[in-house]
């Protein structure tokens, strides 16, 4: 029999079952109160093979550094001029300012001041140096010792204080100088600075590609003038005693001016199918005290080919760039998107460099290599997440 | 009460039916389902049409037609007959952790468990042939984890699928008793996704999918026997099926080590077997009783999974109808049902469920239509168990039978 036969009836179960739907699906949207934090004796079962894992590799399967053969084309690019001497070293910087931009020939030149702007330093100081006109055409490129412009006898000499916060500029009083340029527009080469002989430690002045550049400025009875630098750069030369800083036993080095770089190597293991790399992390401890630096930017390339020292076939890409500020125990670089690349390609390993070889000549040790404590060796850390496997039998 | 009214009042309770379950079903988060349903094939969804349910799922002897459960029951088929049932659940989970102290979560779901058309095909034989939620897996947790370094991270296990049967059932009414059989396509999909999220710069989360499909075809045989007007006895059992497919695992992250995997799998389903009582003493009266059995600790799988334990499930189910001097009738159903789950849960324990169930329905159409509902309570697990859960489930089904008869072809005309 329908319903329809009798419309009370049928009204009020209709309505009454409608509105009891209605309400409950009402209620269950108002009422519902997700936690998905229950369930952790389930998940703690599922974790047992999916948990992050984490494993370090190490010591390196092989590691070298070497010495590059020269200091850094580029160097006139740099941002910082270098006047000083280490253990081995000389360092002389060169700076020229536009002939253009100096006041006309015969003009009577009252006094003229040269000022360096201090950015860094190395050893205690002072530094005593001299200035030097210089007699003959250079570039700015790199140019080696033994191919450094003629220059003449000390105009001035100065003693560079350090660590004095009060002082932030180096001034030489050179009248004559510009007076010479003034007149001799053609003989216009720049200046040397050169350290004088016995020092020991080693300053930074801001080159023309950075901020605070040199600044020469010519008082004439017509007012001042300040010709700007066209062109700046350093010069290192080896001196006896000179021993590379590569080959150190224990330790694998890394150093500016004249570079000394690291190759490490590490075999990667097989981390298992569909494994994901959480984060892959190669991790350096410092050794600070064979080290000598104040901040040391440094990054890693991938080796792309076999090791030949200097020539090792590089990407071009520079990766994980950072300062290490000196006193630190440990330096990492993270390289999980090349952990793949290292397993699916040949594993050459990396170079570890400095990112900024021109601008000092400070270097940085680490353990590793021959020698080296093998709980303080290199180590590639690894977290991943185990791949899922079919397993188990019926 | 004219005939057009009868229809227009036939559309708009349809319309109204279908409109409020549409709303159920859109305001319906997916994978929120008991906690339990994560282990082993999932929970189990008891597909019958409403008014089984509502008397428990006491299905085995029961006469009423149905292509779930014993395929004899399809014989009891005069009209042509479509089913269908829309469920929503709302289910409450308490965990009790290591300390003492309490987690607990209230979700709810909707589903449709159950499509189904069958159709006499005269001399006492009647096909049947559906679309059959058996079980369903559903459900998302997330912890805070370290690192072996002490670096916090997320993980975060996600979970879907179900156990589908699209059976081919064939049932004789032989009137002294009923037969039936019936072809199982059965179908499983189930989906798993753990993710290990790091919210710190310089470490890559990892996202592993794995992804099951397989498909079986199994067998049940069934038997009903009356005895005179006052009950009859069914029994009923299911072959083991074994079910064949593909696992797919899967690495979204583009650091992965390894591309993704295919490879076969294969698992059984357990054999079932059931009996079942039915009482009609006096025409209002129905009594029902069932006893079913899976034998899951037999049923092998080429996968190592939670520990399987058999089930025995255990229901019953009485029915009263009114009858108005109108002339409707108004069906009152109650059942109660217990069983234990087909697994032991993390504390190797068996865990209990057990439910109440209720229900009535109408007929409508001058009876070419049959609308009833079911509200089911029950609770899973106690104290000693992984989870204790509570949960009410609202279900409705609308039925409609037409009669199937052979055309008559139309006599030729004359040729000109």
């Amino acid at each position: 029999m329908s319903v329809f036969e009798n419309g009370r009836d049928y009204r009020a179960r209709a309505l009454l079952t409608l509105a009891g739907l209605a309400s409950l699906t009402a209620l269950a949207a108002c009422a519902s109160r997700g936690d998905n934090g229950v369930g952790v004796a389930f998940i703690d079962e599922q974790a047992a093979d999916r948990e992050v894992v984490l494993t370090e590799i190490g010591p390196p399967d092989s590691t070298t550094d070497f010495q590059a053969p020269g200091v850094p084309a580029t160097v006139g690019q740099g941002t910082t001029l270098i006047v000083g001497a280490r253990t081995g070293y000389r360092l002389r910087s060169l700076v020229r300012y536009t002939a253009s931009s100096f006041p006309d020939s015969g003009t009577v030149v009252d006094s003229a001041f040269v000022s360096f702007f201090f950015r860094n330093e190395f050893g205690d100081g002072p530094l005593s140096m001299s200035v030097h006109r210089t007699t003959k055409e250079w570039f700015e490129g790199r140019i080696p010792f033994d191919s450094l412009p003629t220059f003449t006898a000390a105009a001035d000499t100065i003693d560079v204080p350090f660590r004095d916060v009060t002082v932030d500029t180096v001034t030489f009083r050179l009248d004559d100088f510009v007076r010479f340029w003034v007149d001799h527009p053609d003989s216009n080469f720049g200046l040397l600075l050169e350290p004088l002989a016995g020092q020991t430690d080693e300053v930074e002045f801001g080159s023309r590609e950075s901020l605070d550049g040199s600044q020469l400025t010519i008082h004439t009875p017509d007012g001042a003038v300040t010709p700007p630098v066209d062109r700046d750069t350093w010069s290192l030369q080896t001196v006896v005693p000179f021993m590379t800083l590569a080959g150190d036993p224990g330790h694998l080095t890394i150093s500016n001016g004249l570079p000394v770089r690291s190759l490490v190597r590490f075999d990667v293991p097989d981390f298992g199918d569909r494994a994901t790399i959480n984060r892959a992390e190669l991790l350096f401890r410092v050794d600070d005290t064979a080290s000598a630096y104040g901040t040391m930017r440094c990054g890693f390339q991938r080796a792309t080919g076999p090791w030949q020292d200097d020539s090792t076939e590089v990407e071009a890409i520079l990766y994980g760039i950072r300062d290490v500020e000196s006193g630190a125990d440990s330096l990492s670089f993270d390289v999980t998107s090349l952990l793949r690349v290292l397993q699916t390609q040949d594993n050459e390993g990396f170079l570890f460099r400095s990112s900024d070889e021109r601008r000092n000549t400070d270097y940085l040790r680490v353990h590793g290599g021959p020698g080296a404590d093998p709980a303080l060796a290199p180590k590639l850390r690894v977290w991943y997440t185990p791949g899922d496997e079919i397993g188990g039998t019926p | 009460m004219t005939r057009e009214m009868t229809s227009r009042r036939d559309a708009r309770l349809l319309v109204s039916l279908g409109a409020v379950a549409l709303f159920a079903l859109a305001t319906s988060p997916a994978a929120a389902e008991s906690r339990y349903s994560l282990r082993g094939f999932g929970e189990p969804t008891f597909p019958w049409r409403a008014d089984l349910r509502a008397l428990a799922g006491a299905a085995s002897a029961a006469s009423i037609p149905s292509i779930a459960g014993n395929p004899a029951a399809v014989g009891f088929l005069e009209r042509g007959l479509f089913t269908g049932t829309y469920q929503t659940e709302w289910v409450s989970t308490e965990e009790t952790l290591d300390g003492g102290t309490t987690r607990d979560r209230a979700e709810y779901n909707s589903l449709i468990p159950n499509l189904s058309l069958q159709w006499p095909v005269g001399r006492g034989l009647a096909i049947g042939v559906g679309f059959l939620v058996e079980r369903r897996r559903g459900g998302i947790i997330e912890t805070d984890a370290m690192t072996p370094d002490s670096v916090a991270y997320r993980q975060r296990y996600e979970a879907s699928g179900n156990l589908l049967t699209i059976p081919f059932v064939v049932g004789l009414d032989l009137e002294h008793a009923q037969l039936g059989v019936a072809a199982d396509v059965t179908l499983l999909n189930s989906k798993e996704r753990w993710r290990n999220i790091f919210d710190v710069s310089g470490y890559a989360s990892s996202n592993d999918l794995d992804r099951e499909n397989e498909i079986g075809l199994g067998a049940r045989f069934g038997l009903r026997v009356p005895y005179r007007n006052v009950g009859a006895i069914g029994a009923w059992t299911s072959l083991p099926a074994k079910i064949r497919g593909e696992r797919h695992l899967q690495n979204d992250d583009i650091i992965a080590t390894a591309d993704e995997l295919r490879a076969g799998i294969w698992a059984e389903l357990p054999t079932r077997y059931g009996l079942g009582l039915e009482l009609t003493p006096v025409a209002a009266w129905r009594v029902l009783g069932d006893w079913t059995h899976e034998a899951w600790s037999d049923a092998k799988s080429g996968e190592i999974t939670d520990e399987r334990i058999d089930v025995d499930r255990v229901s019953a189910g009485v029915e009263w109808t009114s009858t108005r001097a109108s002339g409707l009738t108004i069906p009152v159903r109650l059942g109660f049902r217990t069983e234990n789950l087909h697994f032991l849960d993390a504390r190797q324990q068996e865990v209990r469920e057990t439910a109440l169930t209720a229900g009535t329905g109408f007929g409508f159409a001058g009876g070419r239509g049959q609308f009833d509902w079911l509200l089911e309570y029950g609770w899973r697990g106690d104290a000693s168990t992984e989870y204790e859960e509570k949960f009410v489930r609202f279900g409705v089904s609308v039925s409609g039978y037409e009669e199937w008869s052979r055309r008559t072809a139309p006599e030729a005309e004359e040729d000109w």
